[in-house]
């Protein structure tokens, strides 16, 4: 266990102040020791710890608003965190990350659940910290609880401590089944590779006629394409698309045989190799949820316009 | 038939004879209307047998084939005229007989070729057909040839044809058309390539061995330019190869493509730590 440099603390905050002072501190240290330092933050804990530290540490530090960065915590991994590790290789990578705040919606907590929970498997080995603080007076008592399970340690930014409730595979415990698409989804059914010209060509025609704008339309076009064309590349068979709109958004699920490793479009492929189209699927959508199955696959993707 | 235009490789699957007999008269019939020369290459049927059915369907086809601007031959003429199949060989030939066909003042030259022959060839040499398919995209991208590679559904498994389709820049059932289509096509002013429509794990192999011959495909020296304008949608396993094609050829450019697309050309190539000029 002491062999893996990765530290990954949750740090429960009450106040806005307390949030700046613990916090503050982490950045100031880390500055001081010469390490890279980066902070994802939801837009308004940003300006408060940026203000907090001054414009000379502020220069320093790489800032990310976490609403956009993060509004599909799947992207947060593959271009977040392993993003700014990859931007400062051989030193210790400082970096918060706040990816659970109270607006968060029923849709999107389990996905940053299962996000903090991978955190602990895509970062295992690599040499970085990233603290997670928890808005404690806002957030319900059954997240901050799920925050002991997935994070190994807490801390106050001066002691750090073993978390209590701490599961090396808390991913399984926020890996929910999806549920059925509606009745009235379009299905289109993928066997092979000459059937993903005719999910796109579905998926454009419904989403066209929602009313919604082109752009809205093109990335999730792009998504369903690739996860479907992951269905034909590695299910044993092929899989089956299902399209239709919510309101203010358009939403489309891959369902397929076969399991898929839960790191799946968080980490990008070592050189030469697939593995891209999930990460897309992520990049380009406002959500997506993945319930990894022993035999079967299921991933549903949002894309909405603004509110 | 006359959808497919010049540069078009594609693999139709049909079921029966009737459907290749059609498709013959039809690459003729667009053949003898656009002053293309037309060429079929027969393997089910005798020639004799298919020029007789292109007599009964159209009474200009005589003198189409009498003149030599329509030809009926066996696939011994063309993918097996050593006696067995050499890839190779039968490539330097395409390059010659649209050459020769381009000298003899076409328009251009519509081949309909019935792959039954290939049915049966050994599992070890799948790989080698496939290969061969995907190399004649660097002979068509030129934009002389449409070339209609016809596999029968009756001789084929469902797996030979998986790993037949995405040699070629499109795929189409007899019955119900095309199913998609991409184009490719050299340029020479900028020298690069052009590609239209749509690219993906259909279209994959094909891409792949046309990005794989720049630059020698496309005489001269100037920086490679591959122009996107008309991609309206290319899957990531087609942006890794555009990005890893700009890696072995510093310099080059991809010019003008969609919003996404260059989206996601960016993306990759910061993962692949490639830097893409747009």
């Amino acid at each position: 266990m002491s062999a893996n440099p990765f530290a990954h603390p949750a740090l429960f905050y009450r106040t806005p102040a307390g949030y700046a002072d613990q916090l503050g501190r982490f950045i100031h240290g880390a500055l001081e020791g010469g390490h890279p330092v980066a902070v994802a933050v939801p837009k308004p804990n940003l300006d408060l710890l940026r203000e907090h530290v001054g414009p000379g540490a502020a220069r320093e530090v790489q800032w990310i608003d976490m609403f956009e960065a993060g509004r599909n915590p799947g992207r947060i991994i593959p271009m977040v965190l392993l993003a700014t590790a990859r931007a400062h290789p051989g030193r210790r990578a400082h970096i918060i990350g706040e990816p659970i705040w109270a607006g968060r919606t029923q849709a999107e907590y389990p996905a940053c659940a299962q996000h903090e929970a991978l955190i602990n498997d895509a970062f295992a080995g690599r040499d970085a910290i990233i603290v997670c603080p928890y808005d404690e007076s806002a957030l319900e008592p059954s997240v901050l609880a799920d925050a002991l399970h997935t994070h190994p340690t807490l801390t106050d930014a001066g002691r750090t401590w073993t978390s209590p409730g701490y599961d090396v595979q808390a991913w399984r415990r926020f890996n929910p089944p999806l549920g059925d698409p509606p009745e009235h989804a379009l299905r289109v059914d993928v066997a092979d590779n000459s059937d993903l010209v005719l999910v796109r060509k579905f998926a454009t025609e419904l989403y066209a006629a929602c009313g919604m704008p082109g752009e809205l339309t093109s990335r999730l076009v792009q998504a369903v394409s690739e996860v479907a064309t992951n269905t034909v590349v590695h299910g044993d068979n092929g899989g089956r698309v299902s399209l239709w709109f919510e309101q203010r958004a358009l939403v489309a699920q891959v369902d397929s045989e076969g399991g898929m490793p839960a790191l799946s479009g968080r980490i990008p492929p070592a050189d030469g190799g697939p593995g891209y189209g999930l990460i897309v699927a992520n990049v380009l959508c406002d959500l997506v949820c993945v319930h990894f199955g022993e035999s079967a696959t299921a991933v549903r993707m949002w894309v909405s316009s603004p509110p | 038939m006359s959808r497919f235009t010049a540069g078009d490789h594609v693999c139709v699957a049909f079921d029966g004879g009737d459907e290749l007999l059609e498709a013959v008269a039809d690459s003729a019939r667009c053949a003898l209307e656009n002053g293309e020369k037309a060429v079929c290459y027969t393997a089910q049927f005798l020639p004799l047998a298919v020029e007789a059915t292109l007599e009964a369907s159209d009474l200009r086809m005589r003198a189409g084939l009498d003149s030599g601007q329509v030809v009926i031959a066996s696939v011994h003429d063309a993918h097996l005229v050593t006696g067995q199949f050499d890839p190779e060989r039968t490539i330097t030939a395409w390059r010659e007989k649209i050459g020769q066909a381009r000298q003899d003042g076409f328009a251009g030259i519509r081949v309909i070729a019935d792959m039954s022959w290939a049915a049966d060839i050994a599992p070890a040499r799948v790989n080698r057909l496939a290969w061969y398919e995907a190399q004649l995209n660097r002979v068509f991208a030129a934009g002389f040839a449409t070339v209609l590679c016809m596999y029968d559904r009756r001789l084929f498994t469902q797996a030979q044809l998986n790993a037949y389709a995405p040699a070629h820049t499109a795929s189409a059932r007899a019955e119900s058309g095309v199913l998609r289509q991409l184009r490719i096509a050299h340029t020479t002013d900028p020298r690069g390539l052009r590609l239209s429509g749509e690219a993906d794990l259909a279209t994959a192999v094909a891409v792949e061995a046309v990005l794989a011959g720049l630059p020698e495909d496309v005489p001269g020296d100037g920086p490679l330019v591959i122009d996107l304008s008309g991609l309206a949608f290319a899957d990531v396993g087609t942006i890794t190869s555009l990005v890893r094609t700009a890696r072995r050829n510093p310099g080059m450019r991809f010019a003008s493509p969609t919003p996404l697309v260059g989206r996601m050309l960016e993306m990759v190539g910061e993962f692949e730590g490639v830097r893409v000029n747009l």
